[in-house]
């Protein structure tokens, strides 16, 4: 892979990491944190594949494998702790969750 | 030996309460609180015959006792007794023996706990005022706050839990400068060596010598208490119970006033004597804010606590004159104010029992209803305000006079005091001996309490009017004070 | 012998003091009052009996040392007495006074229906052992320890019926205006000793004598000055005189003997022991002299327009005792002491009469009520007369005209200001004499008996004041030995003029008091009442204790926490402002939002301002306590328990590493 394709592609991979990260910290609702969460998750394992496909050899795709299993996993037990919350706290919203103030 | 048996006396009596009140249970707890009375008898009895020589002490010192305890670190058992502190020892001993009397009516549960404390505080007292090991000293130290804050905290009144905090911060802090300056002092020598005698012979440059001065006399005037550093003394007197205030007033207060008069002579004459114009100004500020403050109080126990901000400075000034007749002053006053102090906030106290209150426009008239208790207060308020025949005189009166010698501006100031001592001791009569009665009946003092009363009164006056006795006991002290001074002096 | 004697003189007081204070059981009435007379009695006779020896042999002084009272450290002060003609005249005064006043007391406060007198003796027999401590002391700590006893039983004897606010507080009043002296005359004895290294007089005197005669030094008129500050608040002279008047609240015999015969003049007598140090130290003695004028013009004037027959006699305590200081300022001790001496005998013999006056009239106390009086009770009221004859200087007939006649010739030979010293003073014996004579007269004036006739006075009432009323008339001829065994200078001649003078000025003053009495007196009401009112005493008062309550309040932090409220009323504005510029997330921390914020700081700063009696270096401690524990609660909010917030913070501080560590590779 050439080298402007592959900043290219990382770029991509950043610009995805920065639109997730925003989305975490902008968004008040919590699926949609969940959301931006599995974007950034996913422009890490972009960013791995690429790097992956520069250098050849299959470290690239397996670390992105693993990156996929950890998001999947997380994925599973945050949904579960949102259905919790929203039954305890009546609410979708991220900033209604503040009991361990102070 | 018997300094280290003054030491464990009260200890061991008192951890032996719990045992007194198991096996010898009495109505209204009165095994333990005899048991208590017969420790402090026997306390002061040995503290007397010590002084009288029973002790084993070469020339200058009554008592000694010197046995090794951690030598890899440096730290022996150093007892010391002369004079002043065994002097000092049978004070505390006499009024531990007064707060127990005191409060016999007044407290009623958890009695062996409060006993204990009180041996407590006494042991720590005993040991601050005979320990010239200084790890030693600053053990007893600190020891005495924890069974002073619990006597402020579990048995007081008003807001009593913040005053013992406060209490207990402010001392802490003084404390820490106080374990700073011993730790670098005595870990600073190689090797470590923490007895008093030696660490004096060490050669310090200035200004190590002024920042160990410093803060170790940061401890001792905290507890004295001088002016800025006095605010925990209003609130923990006022809130503690009649026996919490007579000891802090007559004890505590007192081992801050040893320790300046003792330590810094002794280790950093030269740094002391660079103070001294300092103290000195910071010893008048006292006399007179403590003074003027106590014009202002309606509360009868917060007024008598000013007013013991206002003699300690009187002990301040007298210390640090490096004058002979204004340092045995300063001596004489902290007996005087030992006696006089505790016995206003026992007769306080014993009007607090009966009518639950301290507040001066809840109290007046006593010299119709209860005219021992009004009696109590004029002779006592009379000491307070250094009439001439009471033992205050002839601290105060020494003080000026000595500070005559060396600086008469603040001479003149510390005469002010009189002025001002007569406008709080006149306000505190006008609220409870003149005036007309209270709906509320007062019974006058029963037995224990007049007792207590004219044990106190006695001992103003046989000072008062033959100061001669209490100050020969006082002079070798002194003058090795002023032997050291003197050697900073001359020779520095 | 003597010695013994000497040292013996104070005992009986001081045991009838304790006896009287500590016997176990109950006293009957009767028992208290011999207890007390005996300790009074015992004193004087031992008192007089020495006088008595020292005059009949013609010895010098006699010195004792009972006891050591503090050895240390260059101080050797010790309990000395001494007995030389102004001890003698002193405390035979003391003595005699005393005595006599106790034997009334002990008659007459029974029949003013107290019960309870145990310590009313008790206090009186104190004080006379304090004031013999203080005219026989031959070391100025001894001195102080007497002065200061004297007034301590001052204090509890004004406020002896406790329970009366007025006299609780004029007790008070008189306390601390005499313990101002006090303070002053402590620092004087201490820079005395700081100066010559001893306190004993003998010493002192002596090195008085070598140091300071010939230059005049600023620390020899700043010692004499607090010397006579002691002297001037303890005999209520100008500029302290405001307490004596309303001490008049204490029972009338204790009036008669503090604060007529004997501790008010004790100042006069400080000044006499010490001459020899007031007259070396410069302008000491002019001070002296002209406050002593001042006091005798002023108080003069003003017992001349008092309504209350106590007080009046109080007023004119203030002017004889000014004569007194008058003399002494005028480098005539003895003429002084002859004054002391005899008006000692008739005010007290004034006071008491007053007492019986005033119970036989149903307790009045108004001039102008106490009409009658020669009818209801001729004792009480020719003893009144004789009395205040005496004080106003009958010519040649009473004591009070000789021992005046001394003053004005010490007056006269007072250097360079005399005959303008003497012209005040005989300006002064007038108005005595118009205002004794006014209150003579109102007794004398008819109106009608009142109903309830009382019983006429006791053996021991009559007594009492027949021998002092025989003393004011009678000791006339001793004025003059007296002035000089005190003064041991020879009494100046007075010129033929001056002394017509002097015997014309009382006659005037009789004369202008049976003219009013006639009706034809001026009309001065604004005067009157300013006169009444003491020239200013109440705004003296107020403008004293308002300093002080200042001073006391400004010490308590209550100016400076409104201040800072004031100060502070800006900051939560502030904040508020701040607060509505923020970012939408964060959302209002406090329910409420600035206003709350506002009265939240507010009501924390009200707090601060409310305790009474509270302390500044207190508050401001409290204050850094509170900035503590208020940082922690800023610090607090940065936990706010939300995702978010704590996600934020985590990116921006990965970002600024991730920066830093681009910006250091």
């Amino acid at each position: 892979m050439s080298g402007a394709a592959f900043v290219t592609l990382i770029a991509a991979s950043s610009g995805l990491f920065a639109i997730g990260l925003f989305g975490l910290l902008l968004r008040r609702t919590v699926i949609l944190q969940l959301v931006s969460l599995e974007l950034m998750l996913a422009a890490g394992g972009f960013a791995f594949v690429v790097a992956g496909a520069r250098h050849g050899g299959a470290e690239g795709q397996g670390m992105f494998v693993l990156v996929l299993t950890v998001a999947a996993a997380e994925a599973a037990v945050a949904l579960v702790l949102f259905l919790r919350l929203r039954a305890l706290a009546d609410s979708a919203d991220s900033d209604a969750f503040d009991r361990l103030r102070g | 030996m018997i300094l280290v048996g003054l030491i464990l006396l009260p200890l061991i009596g008192g951890l032996a309460l719990p045992l007194v009140a198991r096996f010898a249970p009495g109505a209204e707890d009165r095994p333990v609180r005899l048991a208590t009375l017969g420790v402090m008898a026997a306390q002061a009895a040995l503290a007397v015959a010590a002084l009288f020589g029973a002790g084993a002490g070469d020339g200058r010192w009554l008592a000694l006792h010197r046995t090794p305890w951690a030598s890899g670190v440096g730290i022996e058992l150093h007892l010391a007794g002369d004079g002043l502190s065994l002097g000092l020892v049978t004070l505390t001993a006499a009024l531990g023996a007064v707060s127990t009397l005191a409060s016999w009516r007044e407290i009623r549960r958890r009695v062996v706990l409060f006993h204990l404390c009180i041996c407590g505080t006494v042991t720590a007292a005993t040991g601050v005022f005979l320990s010239f090991d200084l790890l030693l000293f600053v053990f007893f130290w600190e020891g005495m706050l924890v069974p002073a804050f619990i006597l402020i905290a579990l048995y007081g009144h008003g807001a009593r839990e913040r005053s013992a905090l406060k209490f207990l911060i402010y001392n802490q802090v003084g404390g820490l400068a106080l374990i700073a300056a011993v730790l670098a002092m005595g870990a600073g020598a190689s090797p470590p060596v923490f007895d008093a005698f030696a660490l004096a012979e060490v050669e310090r440059s200035p200004a190590a010598a002024l920042w160990l001065l410093l803060g170790m006399s940061a401890a001792f005037l905290v507890k004295l208490p001088a002016v800025p550093v006095h605010g925990w003394l209003p609130d923990a007197h006022t809130d503690a119970p009649t026996a919490g205030s007579i000891l802090l007033a007559g004890v505590l207060l007192k081992t801050g006033a040893y320790g300046l008069y003792r330590f810094p002579p002794m280790l950093f004459p030269e740094a002391m004597v660079q103070v001294a114009p300092y103290a000195m100004a910071l010893g008048l500020a006292g006399i007179l804010y403590g003074g003027l403050l106590a014009c202002g109080q309606t509360d009868a126990k917060r007024l008598i606590a000013y007013t013991s901000v206002s003699h300690m400075g009187f002990v301040l000034m007298g210390i640090f004159a490096l004058n002979p007749l204004a340092r045995t002053g300063a001596a004489v006053e902290m007996f005087a104010h030992a006696f006089s102090a505790s016995a206003l906030f026992l007769v306080v106290g014993a009007l607090h029992a009966r009518l639950g209150t301290h507040r001066m426009d809840a109290l007046g008239g006593l010299q119709a209803t209860a005219p021992r208790l009004a009696g109590g207060f004029a002779f006592f308020a009379a000491a307070a305000l250094a009439m001439p025949g009471t033992a205050n005189f002839v601290g105060e009166a020494l003080v000026i006079l000595g500070t005559f010698q060396v600086a008469w501006p603040l001479g003149l100031g510390a005469a002010a005091a009189l002025v001002l001592s007569v406008v709080y001791a006149t306000l505190l009569l006008r609220n409870t001996v003149f005036g007309e009665p209270g709906t509320r009946p007062t019974e006058d003092a029963d037995l224990r309490e007049a007792a207590a009363m004219l044990a106190l009164a006695a001992a103003v006056l046989v000072v008062g009017l033959q100061p001669q006795m209490l100050i020969e006991l006082l002079t070798p002290a002194q003058e090795a004070v002023g032997r050291a001074l003197e050697a900073a002096s001359g020779g520095g | 012998m003597a010695e013994a004697l000497l040292a013996l003189i104070p005992a009986p007081a001081l045991i009838g003091f304790a006896l009287l204070l500590g016997w176990p059981a109950p006293l009957s009435a009767r028992m208290e009052g011999r207890l007390g007379a005996a300790a009074a009695g015992g004193s004087a006779a031992l008192a007089l009996g020495l006088a008595a020896w020292l005059f009949a042999t013609g010895s010098g002084a006699i010195r004792v040392e009972v006891a050591p009272f503090v050895v240390t450290g260059g101080l050797e002060a010790m309990l000395a007495l001494r007995f030389d003609a102004l001890s003698a005249v002193a405390s035979g005064t003391v003595g005699v006074v005393g005595v006599l006043v106790v034997l009334y007391a002990a008659e007459f406060m029974p029949r003013e229906g107290e019960t309870r007198l145990r310590r009313l003796f008790a206090l009186l027999s104190l004080f006379l052992a304090g004031m013999f401590a203080v005219v026989l002391a031959d070391d100025l700590v001894a001195l102080f320890l007497g002065w200061e006893i004297v007034g301590l039983c001052s204090y509890f004897l004004i406020g002896w019926r406790s329970r009366e606010a007025a006299a609780a507080d004029a007790a008070r009043q008189a306390f601390v205006v005499t313990r101002i002296g006090d303070a002053l005359l402590l620092a004087g004895i201490a820079a005395l000793f700081a100066r010559f290294g001893t306190t004993s007089l003998p010493e002192l005197f002596g090195a008085v004598e070598g140091a300071w005669r010939g230059g005049a030094t600023l620390a020899a008129g700043a010692i004499g000055a607090l010397v006579l500050a002691g002297a001037l608040a303890k005999s209520a002279q100008v500029p302290f005189h405001v307490w004596l008047p309303d001490a008049m609240a204490g029972p009338t015999p204790v009036s008669a003997l503090l604060h007529a015969a004997t501790m008010v003049a004790a100042g006069a007598f400080l000044l006499a022991r010490l001459a020899p140090l007031t007259e070396a130290a410069p302008g000491i003695g002019a001070a002296t002299a002209w406050l002593g004028l001042a006091g005798a013009l002023g108080a003069g004037l003003a017992a001349l327009a008092q309504r209350d027959v106590k007080r009046l006699l109080a007023w004119s305590t203030v002017s004889q005792i000014g004569f007194m200081f008058l003399a002494l300022g005028a480098g005539a001790p003895g003429a002084a002491m002859a004054h002391f001496v005899t008006h000692a005998a008739f005010k007290a013999a004034l006071f008491l009469a007053a007492g019986l006056v005033s119970r036989e009239a149903g307790h009045e106390r108004r001039l102008d009520r106490l009409g009658g009086a020669r009818r209801r009770g001729p004792l009480g009221f020719w003893v009144f007369a004789a009395a205040a004859l005496a004080l106003g200087g009958a010519p040649w007939v009473t004591a009070g005209f000789w021992s005046k006649e001394l003053v004005l010739a010490g007056a006269l030979g007072a250097g360079p200001l005399g005959p303008a010293l003497w012209a005040g003073a005989v300006a002064a014996s007038a108005v005595t004499a118009a205002y004794a004579g006014r209150a003579a007269l109102a007794l004398a004036r008819g109106g009608a008996p009142r109903e309830g006739a009382t019983d006429g006075p006791g053996a021991a009432e009559a007594a009492a004041v027949l021998v002092l009323a025989a003393l004011a008339l009678g000791l006339g001829p001793a004025a003059g030995p007296v002035a000089e065994a005190v003064g041991g200078a020879a009494t100046p001649h007075l010129g033929a003029a001056a002394a017509g003078i002097g015997v014309a000025a009382p006659l005037a003053g009789f004369s202008a008091a049976l003219l009013a009495e006639a009706g034809w007196a001026p009309r001065a009401p604004r005067l009157a009442a300013a006169a009444r009112g003491g020239f200013g005493v109440d705004a003296i008062r107020g403008a004293v204790a308002g300093g002080f309550g200042r001073m006391v309040h400004a010490v308590s932090g209550d100016p400076l926490a409104r201040g800072m409220h004031a100060l502070a009323g800006g900051v939560p504005r502030l904040a508020a402002t701040f607060a509505s510029g923020a970012a939408d997330g964060a959302g209002p921390r406090a329910p409420g939002g600035p206003e709350a914020w506002r009265r939240r700081g507010a009501e924390r700063l009200a707090r601060f301002a409310r305790a009474p009696g509270d302390d500044l270096l207190d508050r401001l401690w409290r204050g850094v306590a509170a900035g503590a524990a208020g940082m922690g609660r800023m610090a607090g909010r940065a936990q706010g328990g939300r995702l978010r917030g704590y996600l934020a913070g985590s990116a921006i501080g990965a970002a600024l590493l991730l920066l830093l560590g681009w910006a250091a590779a």
